[in-house]
């Protein structure tokens, strides 16, 4: 900030030599400087508020990627400052003056002065290649063998996270054991979207056909809000996700919950029943009968989850009971049907008993 | 600014009709480019129907040939036009428009016999890339048959005498030869579809 | 708008004389207006957008319409908004700039203008049946018959289509204009910058419009045939569109950016009253520009996957681009050095152009290294860069271009005052919209959401640029007034207002049919400029003045054939008959065009001759 002062008062300086902005010598590049910190105040204020913001990393790719904007950010905002102080001081000391009536030098252009620029240009752009090509190269390192395997399957308008070593799979919540490389595998079921967890990493695009990789290791504890980042549809501002950061020790309680699934003894719950009639179809559950629905996203451990409907809102029994009433209330365009309520002439296939017994039952699934 | 004929003159000196044409095809050329590498991109990708390998270069070949020859006799109109030989110039233009109509009977049995075996543009992605590469040039011929007609129709080169020696900017000459200039590429680009999509796969 | 000729061919002013001219200043006039009314929906679309984002969770419109606007607002923008204002740049300038009375092609003119008037129309009409969804790129699987069903995506390819053949039409028209009826002593060294910006742009999109042609074909035969080209379960490649659209999509920026650069560049010099510094490398730079353009088109896919040297090799030639583009804002620099500048409303627009670009440049140069494109692809941040260098730019630009241009166009002069109260409005709230979306864009806030959720940090910035949305909006009104004001009055402007340098300063305002009395003598590439204050000739002599000049004669089958083309494409969604009927009209229309003759009535020398 200080360096940005002392440049400033020095542009000041080098526009105050000429008479015609004699009296704003100094008083100009005090202003800037303040403006200047008052808006880079304003910016970096509410950093703890800035959940999804790239610039403050929680994952080594993220903080790669950070160590280049900066530089570059600084080089493009000393051109800046050069090109649109050079305009701004033209206009003022160049200025026609009533009386001065006559032709300016007809100055048609300068070969050394030109060539010498665009020299300085292919330098300045020569170094950023550099900076780029270094960081690239780092990045295109393929993991290591003891990165923990994540594929993800990008759906309409929500994320699916199987942890193939671990038998594990769960949807729009993704645990990361902190410091373990992660070796994520992108598929989609039907569009592209793109997977973005600003704090942890760059995006990368998840394209139907294929399978796209991308890995990094998650550096310090915390929850980070991700979100799709490629127009996939009618939900796709809806289409969120969370990465939970937690210890080695917790990650492991979080799989052995995953794993085992449902409590046996839940299985005769009336919750159960609704659950094994209406919603198996499409949603599975570890550790039920009903373990065979695919269209959906997995529910086991969805008691424990924060948020419902991929981000959407948070999870409180009532938003539950909410979205398995009618899902489109609070996500328009969402393909889970509306099984609460009358849908035209067709009734509704759950009571407020069913859902009351369900939302019970599912509470439980941590 | 007025030359001859109320047309100004022109600094590079070429005819305003003919350099159109030359920027009408170099934009072409970048159209049939275009769908040549979409070609290339799916040619292997017959699933289990029709493939490159059942291509048949006879007649395709013969086809080619047609087409060349029909380039032949446009060279020759347009010749003939030049020394004011109208009755022959007339009788080439036929000629070229017949040749092209003979082409585009040959492409439409091709199509037909494929369509019969199953080989459609949505049955595969060789299909569709072949036939939208093929049949965008099919038009393009098509559209060339009727330009030649229609020359014939509407008396192009009514205003030139027998015997006159007509100068290479003569309105009449330019007209047909526009048309003799997209004639030709539309054979250039049968000669690199049919050499890069009918002869390579069997080289 | 009548001249006093002596005799024969007068300005008429109904209807049916606006439906047939084939007259390039009468056809600029129709692009302008066009375009501006397209502009304004264009920008309502956005204003509703904008609103909706000005709070968290905002509801007045549902996901559906937000992405309906989104798309529109982008197509729009892009095809008919900012296109249709170069062209009519095009159809102004290019005849007077070279000394010639009209294009090669008037006809062809007439046409490229019809079929972009119902092109434009039949895009539009899309609301009424669901306006395309998908996005201005249109990514299949996406824009797939499986996941948008419905017409919209015709719309989008159909529409597209018309307006790319227009452009591709006009695109030939301006080459062989330029490269074919410059006035003797016009070199190809001596015409203006703006000409030159013309020119390369006419090959931009020569050669890049056929590949999106293709594309958007096998698009359509996808969705209507059943092909899988872009469709994976079909064995298709998704990203095979992505190639062939930004093929189109890159060199299609520099379409847009590249006219206003010309623009500047005569706005500048006039001003500044000296000459462009660095003319050469000026042009160059745009040539180098446009050349290298479309060499970078994968860079709209650094996340896509297509691996680390694909993605080395356009980031290279990415930063490659970064150079010509800043020989072209120093030499504007240079150019206000030690000169004489006059402040008025179109050097203003001109200047913060230079400097609004080179904010959208660096920003661009920022995420030309694909590891921060990672960061910044598909968040506000690329938001904040196309709009300043598309409007900050272009906008900005073709303002400048209006103001200066107008006179000449209706020998009317814009009102100055209320001109620089525009600009200061519009400068305003340009940066007050589009500044705060750099750091939404850093804070993590993805594109085409059409709310967002409070907690992120992102509802003060988003309430911040709508509120510069609104200033924006009250500075269009603004013009629209001074425009209005504009079109009435006295033609006082004279033929030289602003003490230009090039040739359409060497004639009244606005010029006659004909332009020029007689043909312009060219001795540099300032000869107004030179015969005013260099010693040379006056490029204009009205001793020389010619009495039988032959202006092209009106002719109603260009806009026949656009109205065959209309159909043919509407057709496709509305009914088949529809098409065939549009396919018989383009027939018998180009047959009857073929046919008729081009020769008009007489035009006689105005009299005024041109430089007093």
């Amino acid at each position: 900030m200080h360096d940005l002062y002392r440049l400033i008062t020095l542009a000041s300086q080098i526009a105050g030599k000429s008479k015609a902005t004699r009296w704003r010598r100094y008083g100009v590049g005090r202003y800037l400087a303040v403006t200047l910190a008052a808006v880079g105040v304003v910016v970096l204020a509410g950093c703890g508020e800035l959940p999804q913001t790239i610039m403050h990393p929680a994952g080594d790719d993220a903080r790669l990627i950070l160590d280049l904007l900066v530089p570059v950010l600084w080089i493009a905002l000393v051109i800046l400052v050069v090109v649109v102080g050079f305009l701004i001081v033209s206009m003022v000391k160049y200025r026609y003056r009533p009386g001065n009536d006559g032709i300016p030098p007809q100055i048609h252009g300068n070969p050394r002065l030109e060539i010498t620029w665009m020299v300085a240009s292919a330098l300045i752009v020569a170094v950023l290649a550099v900076m780029t090509f270094k960081t690239m190269s780092i990045r295109a390192e393929a993991p290591g063998p003891g990165a923990l395997i994540v594929e993800v399957t990008a759906n309409q308008w929500w994320w699916e996270f199987t942890y193939p070593e671990l038998d594990v799979v769960t949807a729009n919540e993704l645990y990361l054991p902190i410091g373990q490389e992660v070796d994520l595998r992108l598929a989609s079921n039907d569009v592209i979207h793109s997977f973005w967890f600003p704090s942890l990493s760059g995006k990368q695009d998840v394209v139907p056909g294929t399978v796209n990789r991308m890995n990094f290791v998650p550096e310090e504890i915390g929850v980070y809000p991700g979100q799709c980042t490629e127009f996939c549809g009618l939900a796709h501002g809806q289409m969120r996700m969370a990465a939970f950061v937690v210890s080695p020790a917790e990650f492991d309680r979080w799989v052995e919950m995953q794993q085992t699934g449902a409590d046996p003894a839940l299985a005769t719950s009336p919750g159960a029943q609704v659950f094994q009639i209406n919603c198996a179809a499409c949603h599975s559950i570890r550790g039920t009968a009903a373990a065979f629905g695919q269209i959906g996203p997995e529910l086991t451990g969805i008691g424990a989850r924060t948020t419902l409907g991929a981000g959407v809102v948070n999870h409180t029994p009532e938003t539950l009971a909410e979205w398995i009433r009618d899902p489109s209330q609070i996500k328009p365009g969402v393909l889970m049907p509306a099984l609460g309520v009358d849908v035209g002439d067709v009734p509704a296939a759950l009571s407020e008993d069913d859902i009351t017994a369900l939302v019970n039952y599912l509470e439980q699934m941590r | 600014m007025a030359a001859h004929g109320g047309h100004p003159a022109t600094s590079l000196g070429l005819d305003m009709r003919k350099l159109g044409m030359w920027t009408f095809i170099g934009s072409e050329s970048i159209f049939f480019g275009t769908l040549i590498a979409n070609f290339f991109r799916w040619r292997g990708s017959s699933e289990g129907g029709l493939g490159p390998e059942d291509l048949d270069i006879n007649l395709t070949g013969a086809g080619a040939f047609v087409l060349l020859m029909s380039s032949l006799t446009m060279v020759l109109a347009l010749a003939a036009m030049r020394s004011g030989r109208m009755k022959q110039y007339r009788l080439w233009i036929a000629s070229t428009a017949a040749l092209g109509i003979v082409f585009i009977g040959m492409q439409a049995f091709e199509f037909t016999s494929f369509g019969l075996e199953g080989l459609g543009m949505s049955s595969s992605l060789f299909g569709g890339a072949f036939f939208a590469l093929t049949g965008f040039h099919g038009l393009h011929v098509v559209v060339g048959v009727i330009w030649l007609i229609s020359l014939l129709i509407f008396g192009v080169g009514r205003d030139i005498k027998p015997g006159e020696q007509v100068a290479g900017d003569h309105h009449s000459f330019i007209s047909a030869e526009i048309c003799g200039l997209f004639w030709h590429f539309v054979d250039l680009a049968w000669v690199f579809i049919f050499t890069l999509i009918y002869l390579l796969p069997s080289i | 708008m009548t001249q006093t000729l002596p005799v024969a061919q007068t300005w008429k002013s109904d209807v049916w004389s606006w439906i047939t001219t084939v007259d390039h200043k009468r056809i600029a006039k129709l692009y302008l207006f066009a375009a501006v009314a397209f502009f304004a929906i264009a920008g309502t679309e956005s204003m509703i957008m904008r609103t909706q984002l000005a709070t968290p969770d905002g509801t007045l419109i549902d996901g559906s319409l937000y992405n309906q606007l989104f798309t529109m607002h982008g197509v729009s923008m892009i095809f008919i908004a900012i296109m249709p204002l170069n062209a009519g740049f095009f159809n102004l300038l290019v005849p007077l700039h070279i000394g010639a009375r009209d294009v090669a092609f008037p006809r062809l003119n007439a046409l490229s203008f019809w079929m972009f008037l119902f092109g434009a129309i039949f895009l539009n009409l899309s609301f009424f049946t669901g306006a395309p969804d998908g996005g201005w790129f249109a990514y299949p699987p996406l824009t797939g018959k499986e996941f948008s069903p419905g017409t919209g995506m015709e719309h989008w390819i159909l529409g597209l289509a018309v307006l790319g053949t227009s452009s591709i039409i006009s695109s030939l028209n301006f080459a062989v204009t330029i490269f074919n009826l410059r006035a003797p002593g016009m070199k190809m060294t001596r015409m203006p910058v703006f000409t030159w910006m013309t020119l390369v742009t006419s090959f931009l999109i020569l050669f890049a419009f056929p590949p999106f042609t293709v594309a958007s074909v096998l698009l359509l035969t996808d969705r209507i045939v059943g092909t899988g080209f872009f469709n994976p379960v079909a064995g298709g490649d998704p990203v095979l569109w992505q190639h062939l659209f930004w093929f189109m999509g890159h060199p299609e920026v520099y379409v847009l950016i590249l006219p206003p650069m010309g623009i500047v560049s005569e706005v500048l010099p006039t001003f500044a009253r000296k000459p462009l510094f660095g003319y050469t490398a000026v042009v160059f730079s745009g040539i180098s520009i446009g050349f290298m353009g479309f060499a970078v088109w994968a860079h709209h896919m650094f996340a896509v996957g297509l691996g680390p040297i694909a993605n080395g090799v356009f980031t290279a030639i990415t930063m490659l681009i970064a150079i010509p583009t800043g020989v072209k804002v120093l030499n504007w620099s240079a150019t206000l050095f030690r000169a004489s500048i006059k402040i008025t409303t179109p050097m203003l627009f001109a200047v913060s152009f230079v400097a609004l670009f080179t904010i959208g440049g660096l920003s661009g140069m920022m995420h030309a290294a694909s590891p921060v494109d990672m960061q910044h692809t598909d968040t506000y941040f690329i938001v904040a860069h196309l709009h300043y260098v598309l409007f900050g730019g272009s906008i900005f630009g073709i303002l400048a271009g209006i103001y200066y241009w107008w006179p000449k166009l209706t020998g009317r002069l814009l009102n100055e005052r209320l001109g620089k109260i525009h600009w200061f409005l519009a400068f305003l709230g340009f940066n007050i919209t589009f500044g705060p979306m750099h750091i939404l864009g850093n804070d993590g806030m993805p594109r085409r959401v059409y709310t967002y959720i409070s907690g992120q940090g992102w509802d003060t910035w988003n309430l911040v640029a709508t509120g510069g949305a609104y200033l924006m909006a009250l500075s269009f009104l603004l013009f629209a007034f001074i425009v209005l004001k504009g079109l009435r009055g006295e033609k006082s402007a004279g033929d030289d207002p602003w003490d230009g340098a090039t040739l359409e300063w060497a004639t009244t305002s606005p010029p006659a049919v004909h332009n020029f009395d007689s043909m312009p003598v060219v001795g540099s590439n300032r000869p107004v400029w030179d015969g005013k204050y260099g010693g040379s000739p006056a490029p204009m002599d009205p001793a020389a003045a010619e009495s039988d000049i032959h202006m092209p004669k009106a002719s109603y089958w260009p806009i026949f054939v656009a109205l065959g083309l209309a159909f043919a494409a509407a057709g496709v969604i509305y009914s088949y008959p529809m098409s065939a009927v549009g396919v018989v009209m383009i027939f018998y229309g180009t047959f009857a065009w073929t046919q008729e003759s081009t020769v008009g009535p007489p035009a006689r020398p105005s009299g005024s001759g041109a430089g007093h």
